[in-house]
């Protein structure tokens, strides 16, 4: 009798946890470096790579709302960059790895989705206002926004990934479900992949031979693969997710996925996934 | 073999559901301040759960159900457009299948959010049908859809009673409720007068989670802002005008319309004035009117013993209260209080003082000091 009342009382927890829950908007993690995790709220949660212990919270900001996240060392030390916008106007905020804030960078026309190239020190963004790929000096405080490039076709400008390998910027399209490579140097942009549902969240692995394309429309993950300098469709995994929101890099042969009702761990070799709470 | 064929069967069966069908289109919608374009995906699905409460309508022919499920719209993660779910089943008791279709919307213009009556086709084996649907429709510009006043003005802050500031919350939207959030910003010109301007809330007596305000309806809500007493009477002592401001409050508020607008902050600026507590009055009634009595019995000639300075005290404290509770009703009632001059505020410490004061100090206090002339050569000039 007892033991059908505790089975009843965890089904119970875990039924209200999976009901109260909603996944994270975005996440982030790299070699060395801790798992954030940005959550509807804005506010971000860091958490210990290999056990998933919750080490910090950073709290969320008045009425932005939370876009994209980023993690990265630069110069020794570890930082986070967390995204959103309020209105027409949107922001980058740099924090240290341990929450307190660093910098505030601030974008033009609602341009919230971003990378950074952590060796010239730049910050990508890209506006869905306007289609622009604007380029913001991570020493330069004030206004210092130049514009990279103009993706006119672009229906939804949305994530946005610095390849250091090939220094490349690739741009997602939300609405036609594309791909764009832009050279930062000239500004020249071709599509290189099309029939990618809706692009949420683009990820490279640490090689940056192999990128990641969370598509939220049908819960597939595109691989492509870097061959002869450019990059090739070579796969898609079906993860059974729903409205998958955020792709990153995982350690081994692993990549850590988001969804509207949690974060998981996904096995390339097994294709399981394992969730974990943050 | 048998296997394998059903193997075979099944793969073709989970690849055809998952793949992306255009089977549910909308027209454009295009009125003088707006215009809106959907745009669908859709995918073979399992039906939602409580599909049978979502909102439904049929097609003209009935050959299909569009179901619509408000509360799971949303604005797109990267801002521009606006994510909506449908759900289209052919008719019938038991639908053969199921669609989920993902819209992503895009709005532009110079409207406020509402809902508008769309034009959909939809499309599936052959069969084609349309009909029509009550949108929610929002707009990503930055428009104010909120009213916000404080019921007086300035606002008034009992130092008795911690009940905050009292403001006006106003729906300007016609047809749509706004949903507000009760954590505010709140930060004050006067930091020291307050208690704590962090973690500041709004309440409306209904819920904790959100304040819901119908459309065109007003909500009354109350800023929880905690006063220093002591600090604030001390520092506003001074104040003898009726519609002097103590204080500043910029609170900025956070909201959205329902079923999926975007997050918006309105940001307003509050007048404060602090009106002591009834004690703290009294207190300074009763002091003022025995110092009027004590000065008065100092002047040549009007010390007559103990007794006749009780007497008269007793008589000063009586009539202060009586002045000073005709003062608050002629103020109450919109007239001004006048004493030499001076407009008072019959509610702020120093003019009940001194409300009490002139009272029992009497005209020979004031001759005494020199006001009564003054007094006189004003009227004479006037």
């Amino acid at each position: 009798m007892k033991r059908l009342v505790r089975v009843l009382m965890i089904a119970l927890a875990v039924v209200s946890l999976a009901a109260a829950s909603k996944g994270p908007i975005a996440l982030d993690w790299h070699p060395g470096g801790r798992l954030y995790l940005l959550l509807t709220n804005g506010s971000v949660s860091i958490l210990d790579e290999t056990s998933k212990r919750k080490l910090a919270t950073i709290p969320s900001m008045f009425g932005i709302v939370p876009v994209e996240i980023y993690s990265e060392e630069i110069k020794g030390r570890e930082y986070v960059f967390v995204s959103g916008f309020l209105g027409r106007s949107a922001g980058v905020w740099q924090y240290t790895a341990e929450g307190q804030p660093v910098a505030k960078f601030a974008t033009p026309e609602q341009a919230a989705s971003f990378d950074v190239d952590p060796v010239r020190r730049v910050l990508y963004v890209a506006s869905p206002v306007t289609n622009l790929v604007y380029a913001i000096g991570l020493d330069q405080r004030g206004s210092s926004a130049k514009r990279v490039a103009y993706l006119r076709e672009a229906e939804a400008v949305g994530p946005i990934l610095f390849d250091q390998g090939r220094n490349r910027v690739l741009v997602g399209d939300t609405g036609r479900g594309t791909l764009y490579e832009i050279d930062p140097t000239t500004g020249a942009h071709q599509q290189i992949a099309s029939d990618l549902g809706r692009p949420m969240s683009l990820a490279m692995d640490a090689a940056f031979k192999t990128l990641f394309v969370a598509d939220a429309l049908t819960g597939r993950i595109y691989v492509f693969r870097v061959e002869k300098g450019a990059l090739k469709r070579a796969d898609a995994i079906f993860t059974g997710l729903r409205d998958l929101s955020a792709v990153s890099l995982g350690p081994g042969d692993t990549i850590y996925v988001a969804d509207e009702n949690g974060a998981y761990q996904f096995s390339l070799k097994t294709k399981k996934l394992s969730r974990f709470n943050y | 073999m048998n296997r394998i064929a059903i193997m075979a069967f099944l793969f073709l069966l989970a690849r055809e559901a998952a793949a992306v069908e255009r089977v549910l289109t909308f027209d454009d919608v295009r009125t003088t301040d707006l215009q809106a374009n959907f745009q669908c995906d859709c995918v073979a699905t399992q039906p939602p759960a409580g599909f049978q409460k979502l909102q439904r309508v049929p097609t003209k022919s009935n050959a299909f159900f569009l179901y619509f499920d408000p509360s799971l719209t949303e604005p797109a993660r990267f801002g521009k457009f606006f994510d909506y779910t449908f759900y289209v089943a052919p008719a019938g008791a038991n639908p053969s299948a199921w669609y989920t279709c993902g819209a992503q919307v895009y709005t532009q213009g110079a409207f406020l959010d509402r809902s508008e009556t769309v034009h959909f086709f939809v499309s599936i084996g052959g069969v084609n049908d349309n009909g029509v649907l009550d949108v929610p429709l929002h707009s990503i510009a930055s428009r104010d859809f909120l009213e916000v006043t404080s019921t007086t003005n300035p606002a008034k802050v009992d130092l008795s009673q911690l009940n905050g500031i009292e403001l006006s919350l106003h729906n300007l939207l016609p047809d749509q409720d706004l949903l507000v959030d009760p954590e505010i910003q709140a930060t004050a010109s006067h930091p020291g007068y307050w208690i704590s301007t962090a973690n500041v809330k709004l309440e409306d007596g209904l819920s904790k989670e959100v304040i819901r305000i119908h459309p065109g309806e007003t909500s009354l809500v109350r800023l929880r802002l905690e006063p220093q007493k002591l600090t604030t009477l001390l520092a506003t002592l001074g104040s003898v005008k009726p519609d002097a401001v103590h204080e500043t409050i910029t609170a900025v508020l956070s909201y959205r319309s329902d079923l999926g607008g975007v997050s918006r902050t309105k940001p307003v600026n509050i007048a404060v004035r602090f009106a002591p507590s009834l004690i703290s009055l009294i207190v300074a009634l009763f002091g003022g009117s025995l110092l009027g009595t004590i000065a008065a019995q100092f002047l040549p000639g009007t010390w007559k013993g103990l007794y006749a300075m009780g007497r008269r005290a007793a008589r000063g404290v009586v009539f202060s209260f009586v002045g000073e509770l005709f003062a608050m009703l002629l103020v109450a009632l919109g007239s001004k209080f006048v004493i030499l001059q001076f407009d008072l505020d019959p509610w702020q410490f120093l003019p009940v003082f001194f409300i009490g004061f002139v009272i029992s100090g009497g005209k020979e206090v004031l001759s005494y000091m020199g006001l009564m002339k003054q007094q006189d050569a004003a009227s004479e000039n006037a």
